[in-house]
């Protein structure tokens, strides 16, 4: 595992600053909707833009999501060999693909959550202003990214796996 | 084959996603003030502006991290790539003609998604009233970064003195 992570350090680390920052613009779209509603009551018109920006915060971390397949995407090929050379030592593929899909799923949905809380923990009155509704928001938002990671990733990555000439040739 | 030949596909899909999170961070300021009836957004001007400048800033954040991720996948592809610059300079292309060949083979199709996203943005920033220079800027920063790396490779490939001198002994 560790030394997976430090081969692939440079990839993981910028998909979770991406996941961050994903995490933190969607903390601001919440609050700045809660915000609205406070200061306009949540009666029609102002209800509209309002939930736009709620429906607006599960966005950041799907167009996240999608760069981060990109980037295995465009990392296939020395996937492809790394497979190789792990079930070649007897390592079951299953293993490898458990490996990454906490280094390119868990890590970057962990970045996704600090990034939610930093700007809680940054922003002055956040937490008022959301009170109650905070932990549902906070969950219903690692429970989206948490899908769509968690289900495109190790989709692409079992894909890498089965390409892999050598679980071709074993097959 | 079709794969072995796009390497550069992946960056099509960081450069148009981009392009969207500053087009949903110039949103959020729109749709704030539009949450806020007329009669109370004298009252909320504080609020407003607040909100306004959080939103660009997050703007210019998503631009510099779309380029950064960008850039990161240039970086990763940079072997497959080289290895294409590498065949044309084997066949003897001058670097003018091997330059053309890979922009053509690779710069098409990233260069019409984030043309087609920049497009889309600057559409529904006009249609709201917002600043459609933005996503159009960042969309002609991708563009530059993309012809510009694609140059660098070439001309790295072709500064070197024999083509046998490349690790791992390709020309073999």
């Amino acid at each position: 595992m560790w030394i997976e992570l430090a081969s692939h350090a440079p990839t993981i680390i910028v998909s979770c600053v991406a996941m961050g920052f994903a995490g933190y613009l969607a903390t601001f779209f919440e609050n700045a909707s809660w915000v609205a509603a406070e200061a306009a009551g949540t009666t029609s018109p102002s209800f509209a833009p309002s939930a736009i920006l709620v429906a607006m915060a599960a966005l950041p971390s799907i167009f996240v999501v999608l760069g981060v397949y990109a980037l295995i995407d465009a990392n296939e090929e020395a996937l492809r060999y790394e497979v190789g050379v792990f079930c070649s030592q007897g390592i079951d593929g299953d293993t490898v693909i458990d490996v990454w899909s906490a280094l390119y799923g868990w890590l970057p949905i962990a970045a996704y959550f600090l990034g939610l809380l930093g700007y809680v923990a940054f922003t002055p009155g956040v937490i008022a202003n959301l009170q109650s509704g905070l932990p549902d928001i906070i969950t219903g938002l690692f429970f989206t990214t948490g899908m769509a990671t968690l289900i495109l990733i190790p989709f692409k990555l079992n894909g890498v796996l089965k390409t892999s000439p050598y679980t071709v040739v074993r097959s | 084959m079709a794969r072995r030949h796009r390497p550069l596909r992946a960056v099509s899909l960081v450069f148009a996603g981009f392009v969207t999170l500053v087009l949903l961070s110039q949103l959020s300021a729109h749709f704030f003030a539009e949450a806020i009836p007329k009669h109370l957004l004298v009252k909320n001007a504080a609020v407003i502006a607040s909100i306004e400048q959080t939103s660009t800033e997050l703007a210019f954040a998503a631009a510099a991290l779309g380029l950064v991720f960008a850039g990161a996948v240039l970086l990763i592809t940079r072997q497959k790539v080289a290895a294409d610059v590498d065949t044309y300079r084997a066949t003897g292309l001058p670097l003018s003609s091997a330059y053309l060949r890979l922009l053509r083979s690779h710069s098409v199709a990233p260069l019409a998604w984030v043309a087609g996203a920049a497009a889309l943005t600057a559409l529904v920033d006009i249609d709201f009233g917002l600043d459609a220079l933005f996503p159009i800027g960042l969309a002609v920063s991708f563009a530059a970064l993309l012809v510009i790396w694609l140059a660098f490779l070439s001309s790295l490939s072709f500064s070197q003195k024999g083509f046998e001198g490349r690790s791992g002994g390709r020309a073999g």
